[in-house]
């Protein structure tokens, strides 16, 4: 297999062209009155960040996180426990004002994303396979029946967020205002984590999956690898999550079950693992099954199963496989 | 050759290892010396790659010290015994083996470089890293081959790419574990004639079934069996010693 840079571009001009029909759909719908249907893109494109995030770590890095939902979902409630705080006009912690200003938001969701991934990391990165999965799915197991225990922020009914939160004076509460914020978030990461692959941490990144006896053995401690790409990969998530709660103007334990970090991950699976546009295409694929079967009958999930266990038995590479062709590597 | 303790660039202090009643390093104590290639051969299961992966760090021996230089490594991780100065090559590859034999070697020269934590700047063009991996991949012959994945290349090929990684970082030592074996014989040739003029700069401690080649690398061969090591001299004596001949070369 001798590498041919003109499948790169192939690659590239099928990613341009997903993302470019999304954006026009979107826009397509709004004008069209359809501000459903706008929503229902901007819930693409939030899971796909989600799935960006972690991509990075399960595609690229080889960490299978089961507890992704607990960034998710604690993106989600900053974005909700802020706004309440804001329109009630109460402190959060002494001193500390409610915002519903989104950038204030997502920094407060980097950073408290961050500080608790290093934690999890720390302790399940020591551990490899199904230990792995198992602490990262405690973890989030553990944080998502504090949520619900926790009344002063809707327990298990969640929390509604009356107004959605504001990014400078941009009228959020357009829809179609409200997908461009997303789907330029979703042009941002997915620049940064394209950056991110291709560098040095990347290279290191991907032999840390491929083989980190490999790694060790050029000198690369595989372990601060991984840690960091694994922060960088909640991180990512957290946001998609701050977002869907201010999409759904709701953020609930559901945002932090084991079923949520399931379902980024079937975005991944679906459209490719370790593939850049893997989550897009999954996560639309996703939506698409929920909204259209899901308008026919409730168990549109055996339909999603079905399609998983196709993708899985017959496209091992994804959707991104079969329009895009294998995965290139210099 | 000066053969002074503390000349020794390699020194490995007494190592035991057992895994329950099996002994596999039994009070090893050996030393490489600069300018030279140490052999190690020995029957198979001798203890000889197990000795490799206790001064790589990846085996924990249960007692005993190794030195490289005048550092004792044997608490030391794998990558900061690479980092060290320790370059190896495995007796059964392992490499990226969805990467081309280019982006293996890379990927050693990026980590020598001590730069893993950049997150900006593209791998495949810097130049930094290429130039510098196709010089290495020409050092072995193998250039060739600079574009194939190491999937691909026979698994004497790996075998040489792995070489070509251990040279990458620029080390004080290397330890090879058999590393003519699935070599053609022109290949072996043109490895041998590398390893010979390697060994001035970077000594080599050996381990190869391939006697013809052994005797014409090795400065000195040692002789491993069942964990002890039995007899250590030139290769003219190592030909004229009865009890090696009884213990390993008549088995051959
Ligand atoms: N993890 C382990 N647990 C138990 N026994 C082991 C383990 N690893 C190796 N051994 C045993 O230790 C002995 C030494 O193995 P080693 O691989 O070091 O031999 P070797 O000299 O390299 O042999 P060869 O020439 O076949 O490569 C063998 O009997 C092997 O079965
Ligand atoms: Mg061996």
């Amino acid at each position: 297999m001798i590498s041919t840079p003109r499948i790169m571009t192939r690659e590239k001009i099928i990613n341009t062209g997903l993302l470019c029909l999304l954006c026009c759909a979107a826009i397509a719908a709004y004008f069209l009155d359809q501000g459903y249907y706008v929503n229902l893109i901007s819930r693409i494109v939030v899971f796909a960040i989600a799935g960006i995030g972690l991509n990075l770590a399960l595609g690229f890095g080889g960490m299978v996180s089961l507890g992704h939902a607990a960034f998710f979902g604690i993106g989600g409630y900053i974005a909700g426990i802020s706004s309440q705080h804001f329109l009630d006009n109460t402190d959060v912690l002494l001193g500390l004002s409610g915002t519903n200003q989104m950038l204030t938001i997502w920094l407060i969701t980097i950073i408290v994303n961050a500080v608790l991934a290093l934690l999890i990391g720390l302790i399940s990165l020591r551990t490899t396979g199904i230990y792995f999965i198992m602490i990262t799915l405690a973890f989030a197991q553990m944080i998502y029946y504090f949520a619900i225990s926790w009344p002063s922020y809707g327990g298990e009914d969640g929390l509604l967020i009356s107004e959605r939160n504001q990014l400078f004076t941009i009228a959020t509460d357009n829809e179609l205002f409200f997908f461009l914020i997303c789907f330029s978030l979703l042009i941002f990461f997915l620049w940064i984590s394209s950056r991110i692959i291709h560098s040095r941490f990347g290279a290191a990144l991907e032999v840390a999956r491929m083989n980190h006896v490999r790694l060790a053995t050029v000198g690369i401690n595989p372990f601060p690898i991984k840690l960091v790409a694994f922060i960088f990969s909640a991180v990512i998530t957290a946001l998609a999550g701050a977002l869907f709660a201010d999409l759904n103007r709701f953020v609930s334990p559901d945002m932090l079950s084991w079923q949520m970090s399931g379902e980024i991950i079937i975005f991944i699976l679906l459209g490719g693992l370790g593939r850049l546009l893997g989550p897009v295409i999954g996560a639309t694929i996703f939506v698409l099954l929920e909204t259209f079967i899901g308008g026919y009958t409730e168990h549109w999930k055996l339909f999603l199963g079905l399609f998983l266990l196709a993708t899985v038995l017959f496209a091992k590479g994804g959707l991104m496989q079969i329009i895009a062709g294998k995965k290139q590597h210099e | 050759m000066n053969k002074r303790a503390n000349t020794a660039v390699l020194q490995i202090k007494s190592l035991n290892k057992s895994y329950g009643a099996l002994s596999v390093t039994d009070d090893v104590s050996c030393e490489l010396y600069p300018g030279e290639i140490h052999t190690l051969i020995g029957p198979n299961g001798a203890g000889k790659s197990t000795l490799i992966g206790q001064i790589a760090g990846w085996i924990k021996p249960d007692s005993g010290a190794i030195y490289l230089g005048n550092e004792d490594i044997s608490k030391m991780s794998v990558a900061k015994r690479s980092r060290m100065g320790l370059g190896r090559s495995f007796q059964v590859s392992s490499l990226a083996m969805e990467l081309s034999a280019r982006r293996n070697v890379m990927l050693a020269v990026q980590a020598r470089q001590g730069s893993s934590f950049r997150f900006w700047k593209a791998v495949d063009t810097d130049q930094s890293l290429i130039v510098e991996a196709d010089e290495i991949l020409k050092k072995l012959h193998i250039d060739d081959y600079k574009h194939v994945v190491a999937a691909e290349l026979s698994h004497g090929k790996r075998r040489e790419l792995e070489v070509a990684c251990a040279m990458a970082l620029k080390p004080k030592v290397l330890l090879l574990d058999e590393p003519m074996a699935g070599l053609d014989p022109s290949s072996t040739q043109g490895l041998v004639e590398f390893l010979l003029k390697l060994k001035e700069t970077i000594p080599i401690l050996l381990i190869e079934h391939d006697m013809d080649a052994v005797f014409k690398l090795s400065d000195r061969i040692s002789v491993l069996v069942y964990g002890k090591l039995i007899f250590s001299g030139s290769p003219e004596e190592i030909k004229n010693s009865s009890d090696v001949k009884s213990a390993y070369l008549g088995e051959d």
